[in-house]
C-alpha cells in the first residue's frame, strides 16, 4: 500500500481508501507483551526462544533443524507458522546470534553455512552490527561504510577510538565471543492433582477432594497474587474419557469458598459413570487482583462488591452467562439501538452518552403496525387502534422527530407521539414519515 | 420484606407495572450509595434500559441493574431465593406470575434473612391467590396529570398488609407518577415539587426492609 513506518499520518490519509485509517498511540509496554507471548508460541521450534530488541526473537535451533527437514526446512516451517498468526517476517540462520541478526535485517539470502559468518556479514552495512547510531556517524566520518572496512583495521586500535561495544559486537558476530541467551519460561497454569486409592463413586469424597485442591490451587494463585478466572475440574473415571467441568468467574477470584460454591452444582449434575480415580483442577486462565489499601471508613464497600460478583457467578454459572445481562445507553437515536447488552461485571463505557427523551418502560420489537387518525398530517392523533379496539386519545405529546443515522443510508425518519387514552392506557406512537403508516412503539406499563 | 404490586385496573388490565416497580426501585437506588445491585428476573420483567435513565441523567438505576432470565418458573424461584438472600441485592424484582403459596413463603424467608427488597409482580387474575408477601398493591391507570396530560400516571392501592388492620378506603390509594429521576412522586408533586415519600409507597418498602 504504500505505508511505512516514520510515514506522517497527513500522508498515510492520503494514500490509503478514506475510512479506512484508525490511528492509535504507540504503546511499547503493550508491544513487549505481545512479543514475548510470540516468544512462548516459538517455543514449538526450539526450547530456547529469547526476545530480541522490540522486534525480534532469537532461537537456539542447535539440534532442532532436523526435526524440520534441515535448516531450509526450518526457516519456512517458521515462516508459513508466523503467517497463519497474520505477521510477515524475515528470518536468518547463522552460527552466531550477531550474525544472523545482521543477514537477517541487511542480506536477502537468509541461510549462512556454517562457519562462513565472517564472508556473510563483510559486504553489509556497519549498522547491521548493532551497534548504536553515534558510533556508525563516527565511521561513517572516517569512510568506514561497510564490515569488511572495519575488519581491515587492527583489533587494537579500535577499543580507544570507538569503545569496547564495537569490538564485543564484532566478535560476538564473528564467533570469538560468547553471547549467553536468556530464554523465556512460560508460566504454568496453577494446578493441583490427586489420585484415590481406587475408583469410587462417592460423591462426597470427590467433592472433599475438589474442596482441598481449590483450597491449593487458590493458595498457588494467591501467592503470584493473581485470581482465577476459569477453572477446569477434571475427573478420571474408569474406562471412560476424562470429564472435564469448566467454572467461570465474572472477577478474577481466589476465594476457595466462593469457586466451591460455582463448582458443587456442577459436580452434583456429573456423569461418574464406574467410578472416579483422579480428580485435577487446572486454572486455565487467570488474571492479577488488583490490591487496593483498604480505606479506614470504606473498607464494608470493598467486601460487598466482592459480594456482587459472587451472586453474578452464582447465577450465571446456573442459569447460563448469557442469562444475566447489563445495559449501557449507545450512541443511537434510534430506540431499537439506543442500548447494547454487556456482561454485568464489564467496564461501563459510553458514560457521556446523551439520555434520551422520555421513553416507554417496554419497547415493542418489531413496532406493531397500526392504524390512527389524525387531523392534519403531522398533527396530533385523535384515535388509534390498540389491542383489538379504537381508543379515543385524551392527549398528545410530540411529535420527536427521530431518524436513523446519515451514515446507515436509508433515511428512515418517524415521529414519536407521547398518546395518553381514555382508559389511562399510555402509548408511545410513531409515524414512518415517507409512507405515514403509524405504528405502536412502546407502552408505559 | 416482599410486596407484591399487582397488576390490574378498574377498567382494563395492563401488563406488568414496569413504571411502578422502576419508581419504586429508583426511589430506593437514590438513598441508597451502595454498590447495592437491583435484579430484574424474567425477561417479561425487564424494563427498556433507556427507560431506567432518568431525564435528568441519573444513570444510577441503569448502572446497578442486573438482568437476569431464568428459563423455567423452577429456575426463576430459585434466583430470587438465592438474590434475596445476597446481600450484594439491594431490591429483586421479578415475574410472579404462578407462584403458589410456598413459593411466596420461601421468598418472603429469603428476603427477611437477607434483609433485601423483593417485588413481585403478578397478573390480575391471581388477585385471589393466597400470599406471604408484607404487603400487596393493586396498580391501575391513574388520573390525568394536568401539568401535561399525556404522561402516564398510576394508582397504587395497598390492598394487605401484613399484621396490620384494614386502612379506610380513601387513605390507602395514592396517584403517582415518575419523575425526571425514576423516582415515584404523587401526581400532585410538581406544585411544591415535594416527593411523595411521606405517604407513598417507595417508603414503604425501604422501611421495611431495614
Amino acid at each position: 500500500m504504500g505505508v511505512v513506518p516514520g510515514l506522517p499520518v497527513a500522508q498515510a490519509r492520503g494514500v490509503l481508501p478514506a475510512g479506512s485509517v484508525r490511528i492509535e498511540t504507540h504503546t511499547p509496554e503493550r508491544d513487549a507483551v505481545r512479543l514475548r507471548a510470540l516468544a512462548v508460541w516459538a517455543r514449538r521450534f526450539s526450547p530456547l526462544v529469547q526476545t530480541d530488541g522490540v522486534d525480534g526473537l532469537w532461537l537456539d535451533i542447535t539440534g532442532c533443524a532436523h526435526l524440520f527437514g534441515g535448516e531450509a526446512g526450518m526457516r519456512e516451517a517458521v515462516e508459513t507458522g508466523l503467517a497463519r498468526l497474520g505477521m510477515r517476517c524475515r528470518v536468518a540462520i547463522a552460527d552466531t546470534h550477531g550474525c544472523a541478526w545482521a543477514v537477517a535485517r541487511y542480506r536477502d539470502d537468509p541461510i549462512v553455512p556454517p562457519g562462513e559468518q565472517r564472508a556473510a556479514i563483510a559486504p553489509l552495512p556497519i549498522a547491521a552490527l548493532s551497534v548504536d547510531e553515534p558510533t556508525v556517524a563516527a565511521l561513517a566520518e572516517l569512510a568506514i561504510d561497510r564490515v569488511e572496512h572495519l575488519l581491515q583495521i587492527p583489533r587494537s586500535v579500535l577499543p580507544s577510538r570507538f569503545g569496547h561495544e564495537l569490538l564485543l559486537a564484532l566478535d560476538r558476530a564473528l564467533g570469538h565471543a560468547i553471547e549467553p541467551l536468556n530464554p523465556v519460561r512460560p508460566v504454568a497454569p496453577c494446578r493441583s492433582e490427586r489420585a484415590f486409592d481406587g475408583y469410587t463413586t462417592n460423591v462426597e469424597a470427590i467433592g472433599l477432594a475438589v474442596r482441598e485442591l481449590l483450597g491449593d490451587v487458590c493458595a498457588q494463585l494467591h501467592g503470584r497474587g493473581r485470581g482465577a478466572r476459569r477453572l477446569v475440574v477434571e475427573l478420571g473415571r474408569y474406562e471412560l474419557a476424562t470429564l472435564p467441568t469448566t467454572i467461570t468467574t465474572s472477577v478474577p477470584t481466589n476465594d476457595a469458598k466462593h469457586l466451591w460454591v460455582l463448582a458443587r452444582p456442577k459436580l452434583e449434575r456429573a456423569h461418574l459413570g464406574f467410578g472416579v480415580e483422579r480428580v485435577a483442577i487446572t486454572a486455565t486462565r487467570d488474571a492479577l487482583i488488583v490490591q487496593r489499601q483498604g480505606e479506614q471508613w470504606g473498607e464494608r464497600e470493598d467486601t460487598s462488591k466482592a459480594g456482587v460478583a459472587e451472586l453474578i457467578d452464582v447465577l450465571a454459572g446456573r442459569l447460563g452467562p448469557s442469562s444475566v445481562r447489563g445495559a449501557v445507553l449507545s450512541e443511537s437515536h434510534l430506540p431499537e439501538r439506543a442500548f447494547e447488552w454487556i456482561t454485568p461485571m464489564a467496564k461501563r463505557q459510553g458514560v457521556d452518552i446523551r439520555p434520551p427523551g422520555e421513553r416507554p418502560t417496554t419497547l415493542l420489537d418489531p413496532p406493531v403496525p397500526t392504524t390512527a387518525l389524525a387531523l392534519t398530517p403531522d398533527g396530533p392523533v385523535h384515535r388509534i387502534h390498540w389491542r383489538g379496539e379504537d381508543r379515543t386519545v385524551i392527549a398528545c405529546a410530540g411529535p420527536e422527530r427521530i431518524g436513523s443515522e446519515w451514515w446507515r443510508g436509508n433515511g428512515s425518519t418517524r415521529d414519536y407521539f407521547r398518546v395518553r387514552c381514555e382508559d389511562g392506557c399510555c402509548l408511545w406512537v410513531a409515524r414512518a414519515r415517507e409512507n405515514g403508516r403509524w405504528y405502536v412503539h412502546g407502552v408505559w406499563a | 420484606m416482599a410486596a407484591e404490586p399487582e397488576a390490574g385496573a378498574v377498567a382494563k388490565p395492563i401488563g406488568l407495572p414496569l413504571a411502578v416497580m422502576a419508581g419504586v426501585v429508583g426511589s430506593l437506588v437514590g438513598s441508597d450509595p451502595g454498590p447495592g445491585r437491583v435484579l430484574w428476573m424474567g425477561r417479561r420483567c425487564w424494563p427498556y434500559p433507556p427507560s431506567l435513565v432518568g431525564r435528568g441523567g441519573d444513570r444510577r438505576l441503569l448502572e446497578r441493574s442486573v438482568f437476569v432470565d431464568p428459563p423455567t418458573r423452577d429456575e426463576r424461584l430459585w434466583a430470587m431465593d438465592v438474590a434475596l438472600r445476597s446481600s450484594a441485592a439491594l431490591v429483586v424484582v421479578a415475574d410472579g406470575a404462578g407462584l403458589t403459596m410456598a413459593g411466596s413463603r420461601r421468598l418472603q424467608l429469603a428476603a427477611e434473612a437477607g434483609g433485601t427488597v423483593g417485588l413481585l409482580a403478578r397478573p390480575h387474575n391471581e388477585r385471589g391467590e393466597l400470599s406471604a408477601a408484607a404487603t400487596r398493591w393493586l396498580v391501575s391507570p391513574g388520573p390525568v396529570d394536568g401539568a401535561d396530560p399525556a404522561r402516564p400516571t398510576w394508582t397504587v392501592e395497598l390492598l394487605r398488609r401484613k399484621g396490620l388492620r384494614p386502612i379506610a378506603e380513601d387513605a390507602r390509594r395514592w396517584a403517582v407518577r415518575l419523575d425526571d429521576g425514576t423516582r415515584l412522586v404523587s401526581v400532585d408533586a410538581h406544585v411544591s415539587n415535594r416527593p411523595a415519600a411521606t405517604t407513598g409507597p417507595g417508603r414503604w418498602s425501604a422501611q421495611r426492609s431495614g
